[in-house]
């Protein structure tokens, strides 16, 4: 069965749609669906109240998909820590999108804002757009980041992509902000285009790749060979690059991959290598 | 309304040796009274539990550390959200909640008096605002002394009388309750980047050694007949061994108990925490049964527990020093403090997990100090919150210590080397409820000074707590989790005579007091001091000697408490 929900774009305040997961609409018709309760702002109201809920016939035995469509930048926790099912977003998404999901997948079709997948433990989240800040990072305070599952984002992301990641994939099309992969313990980052400085700060593990441009490195990583490919935990990237390993104020074993022909301004780093051998 | 009785209840008051006994009991004007009573509201408690209203001796509620813990730990409060709801403000809980959530969750579990353990004097105008916008529950505070440098100069300069005084001003100028030391001339000693190992190392620049800085203390407290007694956090807290150090803490002052009526001189506080046997991380064991046989054999002294519970917690503590090293054992995020002239703090995120090994041994070092000590009127209940877990899992330590089942269900599942250490296997004591009124509220209340607190006699303050369980249908010992959940939501809760909570929901809310106390200091005393002092606040400190000190207005409820021991 498939729920559609139209947005009637009557709220400026936030909307919580945490409770609006597949599993627990499974078996709702879209009547009951419409009772279910959100907050809006700090009081709670009937989803009916905000969106026109329709019911569409799928195949049988498939696990609920959910569509929401509409401009739903001030809606916040869509696919709240969701566990199986589909939920497509027809428009934007807004903050804590696919927090802390364990599986199922959410596609949005246009941008995110930040923390969309923070703390998600399984799943996919497929992005059209661009993604705000802290894409896959840990909840504020909680030094734990996305632990598994596949984050793709076409467009670009803003600043602390993957921070405190432990697993899992995060590839990104675009371009990326600075931070990307701060605090970085695991898993791998894929970014197509350019990256901003300060990549990898403080990372004990991890991998990222960067197919673009970057300003700089940081001065705590080492340049420690030159590869043919880059050798993410999930995927293998062909081409040239730069391989640092750090950060090194943290003892860390983490890698990062520039492509070398994006980054003539590190031919310099070249000279050095072989010599702590 | 012309009073309130509560009929038909299983009464537990220990204060006045009624055990279980089926009596109503009557309320008018905010205390009991002899009944009967005519038009009175009435609340059938048939088949439940009356007790005093829980009295907490050391939970870390209000101040700026408690405010550090919630401003670094979003991850904590998003697990905990209480949005508004009827007279219930909205706030977050789990381990640093909002005050007004602290006051509410409290009142749920039927507690209506809790005191702040640790608040630096000069941070003490914080402290109270916290604890004015913490409702219902009476409060009070204890300023840190331990590490104060006008005390200790006092002290290298051998003046006594001046000491004294400082000390009966301090406690009336931050208007607070009692003498709080936490790892005596340890944390001045760690600001130099130096650690106090034992009570008679020298404190860097001061030269005066922790047994000094304990003993002046106590002895000036008994002196000026403060309710309560020196309430102490001892050196090297948390490493293995320490026990020793307890001990000898309470030893240092054994000398003086003949002054004190036969009354504990010395509160040592979250015993759990120092009471480590061992020589290392490898074999930190329990010194919990040769504490609780000092205990048994010497009146002068009494601890509360500070029991940890499995889970998810923020440590807090003025002992800067100890929140290092647990940040150092943990990796966790770490933020420190230094309060010019006064203390220091630390506040640390933890999780206590049963496979570790030297958490285990901590828990069980926690109840086997509960259970091996015989007196419950000197062994009270605290998880020394949030430092030992949040005070919301008090129902689950009570079930501890009333079900040998219970804890023999947790030990199969910690640690096995720690169990094999621990003496808790064999210990099959089960506290009975008139114990866990002991624990909870009577000794607690008696501790604190607080004559008119954690009993139902007629002329005590009516804050009563009525728990759903009827100890003729419910063994404890089998059916702990029916405890656990009776004592988690009190069916009801009166404080001053009003029911503030029905079955677990907040009915109505009210402001609650705050007790300090107003120690003797003579006019031309009070005098000599304040010259003698405002030319070292200039000197040592960044504030004015007028700012320092707290106007009895600024307090929203203010209640003093005269001299009493």
């Amino acid at each position: 069965m498939e729920i559609v929900l139209n947005y009637r774009n009557t709220m400026n305040l936030p909307l919580d749609l945490s409770p609006l997961t597949p599993e627990a609409l499974d078996g709702m018709s879209a009547e009951d669906v419409g009772k279910v309760k959100v907050y809006a702002g700090k009081r709670m109201f009937e989803l009916s109240r905000f969106f026109k809920v329709e019911e569409r016939s799928s195949g049988e035995d498939q696990p609920l998909k959910l569509t929401i469509m509409g401009d739903l930048r001030n809606a916040r926790r869509i696919g709240f820590r969701m566990k199986t099912g589909e939920i497509r977003v027809e428009g934007n998404g807004g903050i804590y999108l696919g927090e802390g999901m364990k599986g199922g997948v959410i596609t949005v079709e246009g941008d995110v804002d930040s923390w969309a997948g923070s703390g998600m433990r399984g799943g996919s989240i497929a992005i059209n757009g661009s993604a705000g800040d802290f894409l896959g990072a840990s909840y504020r305070g909680a030094g734990e980041g996305m632990s598994g599952g596949v984050i793709q984002v076409k467009g670009s992301v803003g600043c602390e992509g993957g921070g405190w990641m432990k697993g899992g994939l995060i590839h990104v099309k675009g371009s990326a902000g600075p931070f990307l992969g701060v605090h970085m313990q695991g898993g791998s980052i894929l970014v197509e285009g350019d990256c901003a400085s300060r990549m990898g700060a403080e990372m004990t593990g991890g991998r990222i790749a960067i197919l673009g441009a970057v300003p700089n490195i940081l001065p705590s990583f080492t340049l420690d060979s030159l590869r043919t490919h880059a050798d993410l935990v999930t995927m293998k990237v062909e081409g040239a690059f730069y391989m640092f390993t750090g950060d090194n104020n943290e003892q860390g074993q983490g890698r990062i991959y520039v492509a070398k022909d994006k980054n003539p301004h590190f031919t310099w780093f070249e000279k050095y290598l072989g010599r702590w051998e | 309304m012309s009073g309130l009785v509560i009929r038909n209840g299983l009464v537990y008051d220990p204060l006045n040796r009624v055990e279980g006994e089926r009596m109503d009991i009557y309320v008018k004007d905010g205390r009991i009274v002899e009944g009967p009573l005519k038009n009175a509201e009435e609340v059938d408690a048939s088949h439940m539990v009356i007790m005093p209203g829980g009295v907490d001796v050391h939970s870390h509620i209000a101040g700026t550390k408690v405010n550090v813990g919630r401003l670094m730990r979003p991850e904590d409060h998003v697990k905990d959200v209480l949005p508004r709801s009827g007279l219930r403000r909205a706030g977050v809980g789990h381990s640093v909640p909002t005050t007004y959530i602290t006051g509410y969750r409290y009142v749920e579990m039927g507690y209506t008096t809790v005191f702040e353990p640790a608040t630096p004097p000069l941070k003490t105008r914080h402290t109270h605002e916290e604890l004015d916008e913490t409702p219902i529950i009476d409060k009070g505070c204890f300023p840190l002394m331990g590490n104060n440098w006008f005390i200790m100069d006092y002290i290298r300069e051998n003046k006594y009388e001046e000491c004294r005084d400082y000390v009966a001003w301090l406690l009336e100028a931050v208007k607070g309750y009692a003498v709080k030391i936490v790892n005596p001339g340890g944390v001045e000693a760690w600001a130099w980047g130096k650690y106090i190992t034992y009570l008679d190392e020298p404190v860097p620049w001061f030269e005066i050694t922790p047994r000094e800085i304990i003993r002046w203390l106590c002895k000036i407290n008994l002196e000026l007949k403060n309710p309560h007694p020196i309430h102490v956090h001892t050196n090297n807290m948390a490493k293995p061994g320490n026990y020793e150090t307890t001990i000898e803490t309470m030893d240092s002052v054994k000398d003086m108990a003949s002054t004190s009526n036969g009354q504990p001189i010395i509160h040592v506080t979250h015993v759990q925490f120092t009471g480590r046997s061992g020589t290392s991380w490898i074999n930190v064991g329990s010194g919990a049964p040769e504490i609780a046989e000092y205990l048994n054999q010497n009146q002068h002294a009494e601890i509360d527990v500070g029991q940890i519970v499995f889970g998810d917690t923020t440590t807090m503590t003025a002992d800067g020093s100890f929140q290092f090293l647990l940040h150092l054992l943990s990796g966790n995020k770490w933020a420190n403090s230094d309060v010019e002239v006064e203390t220091g703090a630390g506040v640390v995120p933890f999780r206590y997990r049963k496979g570790n090994y030297v958490n285990a041994i901590q828990w069980g070092i926690g109840l086997e100090l509960a259970l091996l000590v015989k007196d419950p009127w000197r062994v009270q209940m605290t998880t020394d919150h949030p430092n030992g877990g949040p005070f919301t899992e008090y129902p689950k330590v009570i079930s501890w210590l009333m079900s040998r089942r219970a804890r023999k269900r947790l030990l199969r599942k910690i640690n096995s080397t720690a169990r094999r250490r621990l003496h808790l296997e064999d210990v099959d004591r089960e506290y009975s409820l008139n114990e866990v009124a002991v624990v909870t509220r009577a000794a607690q209340a008696k501790s604190l000074g607080l004559a008119w607190k954690g009993h139902l006699a007629p002329g005590a303050d009516a804050d009563i707590a009525v728990y759903n369980l009827d100890p003729k249908q419910v063994d404890p010992s089998r059916d702990y989790l029916k405890v656990r959940k009776a004592f988690r939501k009190a069916t009801y809760t009166i404080k001053d005579g009003s029911i503030v909570c029905k079955d677990g929901e907040i009915v109505s809310s009210m402001l609650g007091r705050t007790y300090w106390v107003k120690p003797p200091l003579s006019k031309e005393a009070r005098e000599s001091l304040i010259s003698n002092i405002s030319g070292k606040f200039r000197e040592y400190y960044t504030v004015g000697l007028d700012n320092y000190v707290i106007e009895d207005e600024y307090l929203a409820n203010p209640h003093v408490v005269a001299p009493a021991r």
